[in-house]
């Protein structure tokens, strides 16, 4: 729990904080659940799957209010000792329910989350890595095919392979960081919409995340200037004497 | 030691193979020594630019040496001839090849900054060396806002930025007409006698003889002693 009370009586609910937040609500506030009024007596904890918020409410008057056959499941408190046998005495009374503990409960949440939406997860980040090196790559090879002849001056006068690596890569990662404060602050834009327009998501920025965006633009300029730093590679310097 | 700049010896180059094969530049010698200005002349595909790129260690001969302040090219890897090229050549192109979003006095830190120097006596040689060009009104200029002349001078500048002993032009006034051509050809000639540069310059521009000490004939790749009817 975080906040008031974790066993609510019949006309009381408990919401998730975060379900409060994004809500605008505070306990002792009222809502209506199907034209009832209910009043917030507690805003609990960690009980938010992904993007959906768990409500909980008393089991008796839910029944009455909903008929015993939209109830898909509860959830019961009890003594943690007695919990294998709680569990044995249901499964033998009702052969139909699946019973699970809290630690199965929250294992099960976890694979959807994993098994329905990282992979999902995983590939949109995947594809923006793929086409942020495109991008990157193409802006620094445009640059670099502008710039041919230039480059070939470079070479003649005395620049090294690695002088011209250097320009290339510099361009790279200006144009990588370019993006990243672009895409830094398009999200945080994006996530104060989403907060504002009441998009019921909760949005969790943190330090890490955008250090690992950055380390990933810095990955990707090395890796957008490899063709651009080739391509340069093949320059011969001889073109400086062509008018 | 010899006390050559620049020495080429047998050397030859041929572009293509079987039918469509070229000889550009056939068995030429050639010894320069520091504070010597020659002028290699010829008619145009007579093999004068290939001679001077071999000579500037940007072309490979097909056969032959070519010794740059007694260090034999052909023992050395690409890293090492640019290397050299960096700190004993300095050139002067037909196109000036300045690089485009760069101000003159940049175009000519650039070499320095290339050559590993970082400090603030860059910016300061830098100003002196666009002065003695007659350029100090113009250290700030692009090379889009600067004329055809003073490109050269800009490009003459960033030839001297690392003090090389050699300069190497290929046809330095064909972009220029003949005024500016003059002056620039008389301040590149000022500037290597002063500082005791080996010049090498390729052109057929007939009105630059008078500032040669040698002149030379390339034709059909073949180097000789210029005639003096043949200069006129
Ligand atoms: N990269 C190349 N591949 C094949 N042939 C070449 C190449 N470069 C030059 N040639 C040929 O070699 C010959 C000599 O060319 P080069 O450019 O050295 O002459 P040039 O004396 O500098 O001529 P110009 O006065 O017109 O500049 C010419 O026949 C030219 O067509
Ligand atoms: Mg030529």
């Amino acid at each position: 729990m975080a906040e008031g009370r974790g066993d609510p009586g019949p006309g009381e609910i408990v919401l998730d904080e975060v379900s409060l937040q994004i809500n605008g609500l505070h306990l002792g506030d009222n809502i209506d659940i199907d034209g009832q009024p209910h009043q917030i007596v507690g805003a609990s904890k960690d009980t938010t799957l992904l993007v959906a918020q768990y409500a909980f409410v008393d089991i008796a008057e839910t029944r009455r209010l909903l008929g015993p056959d939209r109830i898909n499941f509860l959830m019961l408190k009890v003594d943690p000792a007695m919990t294998e046998t709680v569990r044995q005495q249901i499964e033998a009374a009702h052969p139909e329910l699946i019973v699970y503990t809290r630690e199965e409960f929250a294992r099960n949440n976890a694979a959807v989350i994993s098994n329905g939406i990282l992979p999902i997860l995983a590939v949109i980040v995947a594809i923006a890595v793929v086409i942020g090196v495109i991008i990157v790559g193409l802006v620094v090879y445009s640059a670099t095919v502008e710039k041919y002849r230039e480059y070939g001056v470079l070479k003649a006068v005395g620049a090294g392979s690695f002088d011209l690596y250097k320009i290339v890569l510099e361009q790279s990662i200006i144009s990588s960081f370019l993006g990243f404060f672009a895409g830094a602050i398009g999200s945080i834009g994006v996530a104060w919409l989403i907060h504002k327009i009441e998009i019921q998501i909760n949005v969790v920025f943190s330090l890490k995340y955008f250090a690992s965006a950055f380390v990933a633009a810095i990955f990707m300029s090395v890796i957008a200037s490899y063709i651009p730093a080739r391509k340069i590679n093949k320059i011969d310097p001889v073109i400086v004497f062509k008018a | 030691m010899s006390g050559n700049i620049l020495e080429l010896k047998s050397v030859s180059k041929s572009y293509g193979s079987g039918r469509t094969q070229i000889e550009a530049v056939r068995d030429v010698n050639l010894e320069v020594r520091r504070g010597e200005i020659v002028l290699i002349m010829g008619p145009s595909g007579s093999g004068k630019t290939t001679m001077l790129s071999m000579a500037g260690g940007l072309l490979a001969p097909t056969s032959g040496e070519i010794i740059m302040g007694g260090q034999p090219l052909g023992d050395l890897d690409s890293r090492g001839i640019s290397e050299l090229r960096l700190r004993h050549v300095g050139f002067v192109f037909q196109a000036f090849n300045l690089l485009a979003g760069l101000s003159a006095l940049e175009n000519v830190a650039l070499v320095m900054n290339l050559a590993g120097r970082r400090d603030s006596s860059v910016e300061r040689d830098s100003k002196k060396l666009l002065a003695r060009l007659g350029l100090e009104r113009r250290l700030g200029h692009v090379p889009a806002d600067l004329s055809g002349g003073e490109k050269q001078r800009v490009a003459l500048a960033r030839a001297l930025a690392n003090d090389p002993p050699l300069i190497l032009a290929d046809e330095p006034t064909g972009n220029l007409d003949s005024k500016s051509g003059r002056e620039v050809m008389d301040m590149l000639a000022g500037l290597a006698r002063e500082e005791n540069k080996a010049v090498v310059i390729v052109t057929h521009d007939p009105r630059i003889v008078d500032i040669a000490d040698r002149v030379f004939w390339l034709e059909d790749g073949q180097l000789s002693p210029a005639k003096p009817q043949s200069i006129v």
